[in-house]
């Protein structure tokens, strides 16, 4: 979600009227914005929508809000003026970062906070919808320095120097790439190449290195600026074309005059901004059933003069045309939520929907509570710990090898990179965090473990499994047996014991636990080893059982 | 209380060790002279104390400790000594060193502490040279004073040192390890008044039975025998009994409270197909839609088991083109082996296509209540893992205003919130979408719930043409205000203590 910072004086006046901070919280919820805070003139608004940039600026919040105060936005860019300006595409980009679109903008009037909101505008469309500038990056130039026409190429990093923005001396791509701060923030996204892309201007002159860097010379906009060159480089055009919209959208709201440019690839020439109008049609019945607000054709055509459409009265057919910045519109649902954000959703009188349904609680969920009841019962205190933790625990600390576990690639702490398979090395987690509690210390958990079942769907499956844990002086492979006992008793199932070999527990007092030839728990006394791989000094001794199989026998 | 109250009351280890404190003023004496451990001597001074038979005084004194390398010079000797004794064979500091296999800084403390005793002369010519002087030769002979003064039986008290211990102990304590200095409390315990009266009275202890047992029940010879008052009010060692997880408990009230209200339960796998987690929920590959939350990957297993090829085929249709549905769709190529891919659950909606596709009641409400896993930043308002409620409500004539009834309904039900307020909100999935916060007496407004109706692009290629309402709470939230919990880590405390003594009664 981006988070905006905008001058309170600045959107006001762009909106044409000073609202109270009661007005603009109300009026950001046109769009999905929140104030977050007031800090003298400075307002930050976090906008909920990650789908449309449109929004991420001050021009663009007041365009949106200025519409339900009598005002308008002009939406049509229909004949524009060509710059004579071309941008030639070099065939050896296919690979690296293929396509650019591009636009000039003349008679700027650049002030302090049209500059600052241009640049975090750029910022955040890069950021966010330009997936950190993999997908979109964007430069903006003063125009007067360039002499057209515009060559985007690929070099090899050592075959060419130029001055990246806030440097002093001549650097080579790769120079650039170790040493300016950009250079190193986003090289990831071109050192896989051999060569790198560049923007050059007829004599030569570096413009940019995209993704990366603008040149000092060329790249530098100030308040003196009076028309820009502006490209978006990336992969698609469905995500560089709105990226363009929207900066030159803000750029001619602030009084600039919008110019075409000609992009000549190898195989096509285009022209580029396309701002042409969009069209969707929209059953006006459809808006009134999906929102449940009978409120009548006239006033949603109002509503919807309101969210920036043009309204063709069609019958029960409404012809919508609406701004190209708006390329978040795929389906009359999307309209339909304007129109209902323009009513205003406090203003609907929430009605509870009428169903009538029978009710369906999953049967493990009932027989967890029923085990957990049954032991509480046997002095035992719940414990809960988190699905996710790590090897060292669930293997190493364990005494054990070889054990299959879901790992994940990307954890945020190690502590936390592996599903547990047992519930068992969570108790032991616990107890190892509670030496210096008092003793006896008798612990279970009830909870989903992730083991591999290559039959399944997703190639694993969740048990609920139950574990419990005794920790005192005088613990033994009696008081568990005694627990397991008393809860199989409890849920009426006869089971038996066998020996086995396990290296978490003691040899000779491990078994593992049968209910109708069905191997179904584990109980023992833990493996001295274990106990001082966990720091604890007391001998313990636990069970676990699998529950979901558990459920299955009670049932039959 | 007279004296025969009294008497009544004192149980065996009171009667042993009341006489005994005529002659042994500390617990220590008395444990030796009673034969009773020391726990049970405190404990039955702490109870004739209680019935003020007894007097207990503090006195604070300072003790005299060997510390570690006071011990070791105690077997070596004071490195000084074999500073001493090398000198009257070599005159160059560094041989000094080889010799008595110092470190520098003890060299330093030598040289220091034997010129202060007139010892030696030093000459920089340089390099060190180190002289032995007259006084030197003579204490090759004698003990240092502060040999002397380790020799003594440790631990001794400050009262007993005289004038030319006491400047031993200075020098010594001003040294690295070699001294420590401790004040423990000494409890001196005498006899009271009423104590001396009870004594006198005698002790014998025929007249009162300690304990009501067995045999005596079975033999009948509990009769005509009195029984030894006790001290009703004295605290009782505390045990701890068997009780719910909180949290825990919580959650499985809040299971109960929705499907009270009419909802059948879903689950759905914590390793989850991309296709659930993402596609089937209308979020594009390689857009940015797809990153609204953040998701955890896996090492292995990589790919699960795609459905059947209709379904397939509608999502992929859905993205590309819009399919049928009457949307214009997201415009690229799907790509049927980036759905297989497995990732952690990372919201609950992932469950909602599951059940949707497989064919639901309608009219009908589904929910879950299952853990979520996203590669977040781990603080006091985000855990390693959450629970997240959400579910979806599928009925012929349900809109937008049914789903804010919805959702008034259930923040009442959830948080009792008197005041709750709608915003309009942003779900790849849901169009319109809404978030719901609610107005809590002490902390304001507090964002509790998203929702939204399932947009045609998710819903047709499942088989829905109805609207489907969906909704997800944000139940740790929940939890942490009715557990009044301040940090999210708590939800899952590991502190026995916590659980032991939390009193939040649901």
């Amino acid at each position: 979600m981006p988070t905006i910072e905008i001058s309170k004086k600045d959107l006001f006046n762009l909106i044409g009227k000073n609202l109270t901070k009661k007005e603009l919280e109300e009026d950001l919820m046109l769009v999905k914005g929140e104030l977050e805070s007031i800090n003298g003139n400075v307002l930050k608004v976090e906008i909920a929508d990650t789908n449309r940039p449109d929004l991420w600026s001050s021009e663009g919040i007041a365009r949106e809000i200025k519409t339900k105060y009598g005002k308008t936005n002009n939406l049509s860019f229909e004949k524009l003026k060509n710059s004579g300006l071309i941008v030639k595409v070099d065939k050896n980009l296919k690979k690296i970062r293929p396509k650019t679109v591009c636009a000039v903008i003349k008679n700027l009037k650049l002030t302090h906070e049209i500059l600052s909101q241009l640049i975090q505008l750029q910022e955040k469309i890069c950021e966010t919808f330009g997936n950190k500038r993999k997908e979109v990056a964007i430069g903006v130039y003063d125009l007067h320095k360039i002499k057209g026409p515009i060559n985007y190429k690929s070099f090899k990093p050592n075959d060419i120097k130029f001055i990246p923005l806030e440097f002093t001396k001549k650097l080579n791509l790769n120079q650039i790439l170790r040493t300016h701060p950009k250079g190193k923030e986003y090289a990831h996204l071109l050192e896989e190449h051999s060569q790198y892309p560049l923007f050059l201007d007829s004599a030569g002159e570096v413009l940019s290195m995209p993704p990366i860097i603008n040149s000092d010379y060329t790249g530098k906009v100030t308040e003196k600026t009076k028309a820009v060159f502006i490209e978006c480089s990336g992969f698609e055009f469905k995500y560089l074309m709105p990226s363009l919209n929207v900066i030159v959208a803000a750029l001619v709201d602030r009084g600039g005059e919008l110019q075409t440019v000609k992009v000549v690839y190898p195989e096509k020439e285009i022209v580029t901004p396309n701002l042409k109008l969009k069209k969707i049609k929209i059953n006006w019945k459809y808006i009134e059933k999906r929102t449940g607000l009978s409120i009548g054709k006239k006033n949603i055509i109002k509503l919807l003069k309101q969210a920036n459409y043009k309204v063709k009265d069609k019958g029960n057919n409404l012809e919508l045309e609406y701004s190209s910045i708006r390329q978040d519109i795929m389906h009359p649902v999307d309209v339909v939520e304007d129109v209902t954000i323009r009513y205003g959703y406090n203003n609907i009188e929430p009605i509870s929907p009428k169903l009538i349904t029978t009710q369906k609680i999953n049967k493990i969920n009932l027989f967890n509570k029923k085990i957990a009841n049954i032991l509480i019962g046997t002095g035992s205190q719940e414990i809960l710990s988190y699905t996710l933790t790590n090897k060292n625990n669930l293997i190493e600390k364990m005494n054990l090898k070889n054990i299959k576990v879901v790992e994940v690639d990307n954890p945020v702490s190690k502590n936390w990179s592996s599903f547990r398979t047992w519930i068992t090395p969570c108790l032991m987690e616990f107890l190892s965090k509670n030496t210096n509690k008092e003793y006896p210390q008798q612990i279970f958990e009830i909870g989903e473990v992730v083991v591999f079942d290559k039959n399944a769907e997703t190639k694993t499956k969740n048990p609920v499994r139950v574990a419990w844990a005794k920790a005192d002086k005088k613990s033994d492979f009696t008081d568990a047996k005694q627990i397991l006992d008393f809860l199989m008793n409890a849920i009426g199932l006869d089971y038996s014991i066998e020996e086995i070999k396990h290296d978490s527990f003691i040899e000779g007092r491990v078994g593992r636990v049968f209910v109708k030839n069905k191997s179904v728990a584990y109980v023992g006394e833990i493996n001295p080893k274990v106990l001082s791989n966990f720091r604890i000094d007391m001998p313990v001794c636990t069970f676990e059982l699998n529950l979901t199989e558990i459920c299955k026998l009670v049932k039959k | 209380m007279n004296i025969e109250n009294i008497l009544a009351k004192l149980n065996s280890t009171e009667r042993k060790v009341l006489p005994n404190i005529k002659t042994h003023t500390l617990i220590s004496e008395l444990v030796k002279k009673c034969s009773l451990k020391e726990i049970e001597v405190t404990r039955a001074i702490q109870w004739l104390y209680n019935k003020k038979l007894v007097e207990i005084k503090s006195e604070i004194k300072e003790i005299i400790l060997l510390d570690k390398n006071g011990k070791k010079y105690v077997n070596e000797g004071l490195p000084e000594r074999r500073f001493l004794q090398a000198t009257s064979r070599e005159s160059d500091i560094n041989e000094i060193q080889k010799l008595t296999s110092l470190e520098i800084n003890e060299i330093n403390i030598c040289i220091g502490s034997l010129k202060k005793k007139a010892a030696i002369d030093i000459e920089k010519n340089g390099y060190l040279k180190i002289k032995l002087t007259k006084q030197g030769k003579n204490l090759l002979e004698k003990e240092f004073l502060e040999e002397q003064f380790l020799k003594k039986n440790f631990p001794i008290t400050m009262l007993e040192l005289n004038s030319e211990e006491k400047f031993s102990f200075e020098s010594l304590l001003k040294r690295k390890k070699i001294l420590k200095k401790e004040t423990k409390k000494i409890k001196k315990i005498s006899i009271t008044n009423l104590g001396k009266k009870i004594l006198k009275k005698g002790l014998s202890e025929k007249n009162y039975e300690d304990k009501l047992t067995h045999e005596m029940l079975k033999k009948g010879t509990w009769k005509g025998k009195k029984f030894r008052s006790y001290d009703i009010k004295i605290n009782v060692p505390k045990i701890f009994g068997g009780k719910r997880q909180p949290y825990s408990e919580f959650i499985e009230q809040v299971r109960e409270k929705v499907v009270s209200m009419g909802f059948v339960e879903m689950n759905g796998p914590i390793i989850e197909l991309e296709l659930y987690n993402f596609d089937a929920l209308y979020q594009p590959q390689g857009h940015p839609a797809r990153t609204w939350t953040a998701t955890y990957k896996i090492k292995e297993p990589k790919a699960g088991l795609l459905p059947n090829k209709k379904i397939l085929n509608a999502i992929k249709s859905a993205h590309e083109t819009g399919g049928l549905t009457g949307s214009t769709g997201w415009g690229y190529n799907w790509n049927e082996k980036i759905a297989s891919r497995l990732v952690p659950r990372a919201h609950d909606t992932a469950i909602s296509p599951r059940f949707l596709s497989k064919g639901v009641k309608i009219p009908g409400k589904y929910f879950s209540l299952v853990r979520c896993f996203r590669p977040d930043v781990i603080d006091s308002t985000h855990g390693v893992e959450f629970n997240q409620l959400g579910g979806f409500i599928v009925g012929k004539d349900l809109s937008f205003r049914n789903l804010l009834g919805l959702l008034k309904d259930f923040t009442i039900e959830m948080t009792g919130a008197k005041e709750i307020k709608f915003l309009p909100d942003y779900f790849p999935f849901t169009e319109p979408s809404v978030q719901i916060s609610a107005k809590h007496p002490e902390f304001g407004w507090m964002e509790v719930a998203g929702a939204g109706i399932f947009r045609p692009e998710m819903t047709e290629p499942l088989g829905i043409k109805e609207p489907v309402i969906a909704w997800g709470f944000g139940i740790d939230r929940l939890a942490m205000l009715k557990l009044e919990i301040e940090d999210i880590r708590d939800l899952f405390s590991q502190k026995l203590d916590f659980l032991r003594y939390c009193k939040k009664v649901l």
